[in-house]
């Protein structure tokens, strides 16, 4: 075997491709022309730095959201893109085509006539969905819990429920809106015995706060929930906890940008935080696996990948036997969920789990935002 | 525990999942990635090429034959998504990939093999390469991303690329050929200028 041959072998004999016999023969001449080594030490050299791969930077937060609300935003093309306005227009006045048009006009003109004089409702369009628009000034689509507007026995419920938290708290009497339903009469007080009877507390900035679930159509499982405790940040407002003590977050969890406004402990053991901001909201919602009850503080590593936790452990927790803390992130997914109009941005969540003492919880950062935008906040969840 | 396979996981996406979809996107984004950012070297720009192939990759997903594997169907979508966006950059005047370009290394004088330890420093050698591996060809660059990033055989490449295997072999020696050639001539420069300097 000649340098030429080897020349060609020697890349495949590095990554063992070679068949052991054409092996032997490359490794005896390798011994014998200095040349030839030299050009394989080269060729191994060169194959070290075409392996490596750990320079390569991690890929943006959120990508596959990007992806995936691009594919939304791209409309669909098909044939008639291609074909110019003219053409289309002169196409669309074809004579044969003439009955067709006269026929969608008159329908579109009975559709208009109707609708006109209250004999067709328009969808959607109910009397209590124009006092909700008439009490906050604007249109009431923005959904940032997921709550279906158009279902008036749960938006009854709603307003049901903040109906018991007026009488039970006076301070938020007067932000209070009078709704009228059209399956009810007006008169009818709702039945106290059909609402279970919530405990509410409003400790931060009571009238804000309704007005704000009013506008926001905040979740009523939050804002209704029969074990619901509020507490304001600074704990100065704070009620009688006798359940349990709240979640507090770290600050070094705060996003960049934003304040902590709200904190609340749900049913379930659920604790939502509210984020304000460049007029932006952005709720995070801690769920833990099974309804435990959640520690004093939690490692919320972001969903960038963080595997270790260097918070110091609570007071308590440094009582008790257990070690420092260990998080685990366990799993990523952004969740898009679909716009209720046309041309709005849609709600997103991005959502991760969390291991913390054997005991899982989902991490959800939902808000009206951009992709990300909401990426970078939720990667400014980590420390 | 089971595994939803590639394959199903398209299936479903064709229904009209979006949340197979984004399964899909999960698995593959880094090695999507992992191409567009070797054969640009940008990161930002080899960001742009992973969402444009997963948009490519939506739209034709109708064209995907379930029968075979999906990840080589994506890599030649990635391959060649990449290299239209590179050609479109540059403005680049191709050369015939089998013969002009191995004509043309022949130009170049024949292996003047040095000790490489006194040639390289082991930190700048990375660099050195992948700077060399982007003055190759997008042709030539696809062959050495798959076959050292990704660590595809060249059967691998070769349904990737829908070439035959002995082909991909030739390519394969002529990209390694024509990168020792640019390492070589760099090298050479850089002597030249080290003289220059030393003489002033």
């Amino acid at each position: 075997m000649n340098c030429q041959q080897v020349d060609k072998l020697l890349y495949l004999f590095c990554d063992g491709l070679v068949q052991p016999q054409l092996r032997q023969q490359i490794e005896d001449h390798l011994q014998e022309c200095p040349a030839c080594r030299n050009n394989l030490t080269m060729t191994e050299m060169e194959n070290e730095a075409l392996r490596y791969t750990e320079d390569i930077p991690p890929l943006a937060l959120g990508f596959s959201l990007e992806v995936i609300q691009k594919i939304n935003s791209v409309p669909i093309t098909n044939h008639h893109s291609k074909v110019g306005l003219w053409s289309r227009l002169m196409e669309l006045f074809r004579l044969h085509r003439l009955p067709v048009i006269a026929s969608v006009t008159a329908a579109f003109l009975l559709f208009f006539v109707l609708a006109t004089s209250n004999l067709l409702p328009l969808p959607g369009s109910t009397v209590m969905e124009q006092s909700a628009r008439d009490r906050t000034g604007e249109p009431n689509e923005v959904l940032v819990a997921g709550i279906n507007q158009s279902s008036p026995e749960k938006e009854m419920s709603v307003i049901a429920d903040v109906g018991i938290a007026d009488k039970e708290d006076s301070d938020i009497e007067h932000s209070q809106p009078t709704v009228e339903s059209n399956n009810k009469p007006a008169s009818d007080p709702i039945p106290q015995e059909e609402v279970p009877t919530p405990q509410v507390e409003y400790a931060y900035n009571h009238t804000e706060t309704v007005k704000s679930q009013t506008d926001y159509s905040v979740n009523n499982s939050i804002t209704a929930a029969p074990n619901y405790r509020g507490t304001d940040i600074n704990g100065e407002l704070r009620p009688d906890l006798t359940s349990r003590e709240p979640f507090i977050p770290r600050p070094g969890y705060m996003p960049t940008g934003y304040s902590l406004t709200r904190i609340e402990n749900e049913a379930d053991n659920i604790t939502t935080l509210t984020y304000e901001g460049d007029g932006n909201r952005i709720f995070l919602r801690i769920i833990p696996e099974g309804g435990e009850k959640p520690p004093a503080t939690i490692s919320m590593l972001s969903p960038s990948g963080c595997q270790s936790d260097t918070m110091e452990a609570p007071e308590s927790a440094k009582n008790e036997s257990s070690p420092q803390p260990e998080s685990e992130l366990l799993k990523t997914k952004a969740v898009p969920e679909q716009s209720t109009r046309k041309g709005l941005p849609g709600e997103i969540t991005i959502s991760w789990k969390v291991k913390q003492h054997n005991q899982v919880y989902t991490i959800q950062v939902t808000g009206i935002l951009p992709p990300t935008e909401l990426g970078r906040i939720a990667a400014s969840f980590d420390d | 525990m089971t595994v939803i396979t590639d394959e199903r996981l398209v299936h479903e996406a064709l229904q009209g999942s979006i949340e197979a979809f984004e399964e899909l996107i999960e698995r593959y984004q880094r090695l999507v990635f992992t191409i567009a950012y070797r054969m640009t070297g940008h990161r930002e720009e080899a960001e742009d090429i992973s969402q444009e192939v997963f948009i490519t990759l939506y739209r034709k997903l109708y064209q995907f034959d379930t029968s075979r594997k999906f990840p080589p169907w994506l890599q030649r979508i990635t391959v060649n998504t990449c290299i239209t966006h590179l050609r479109k950059k540059n403005k680049v005047v191709m050369l015939n990939f089998d013969e002009t370009w191995s004509n043309r290394n022949q130009l170049f004088p024949t292996a003047n093999y040095e000790d490489p330890a006194a040639v390289y420093d082991q930190k700048e050698l990375m660099a050195e390469i992948w700077d060399a591996v982007r003055q190759m060809p997008e042709n030539y660059r696809a062959m050495i991303v798959l076959r050292y990033q990704l660590e595809l055989t060249n059967q691998e490449i070769a349904d990737s690329l829908g070439i035959s295997r002995e082909n991909v072999e030739v390519r394969m020696h002529r990209a390694r050929k024509s990168l020792r050639k640019i390492l070589l001539h760099r090298q050479a420069e850089r002597r030249e200028q080290d003289e220059l300097s030393a003489s002033r």
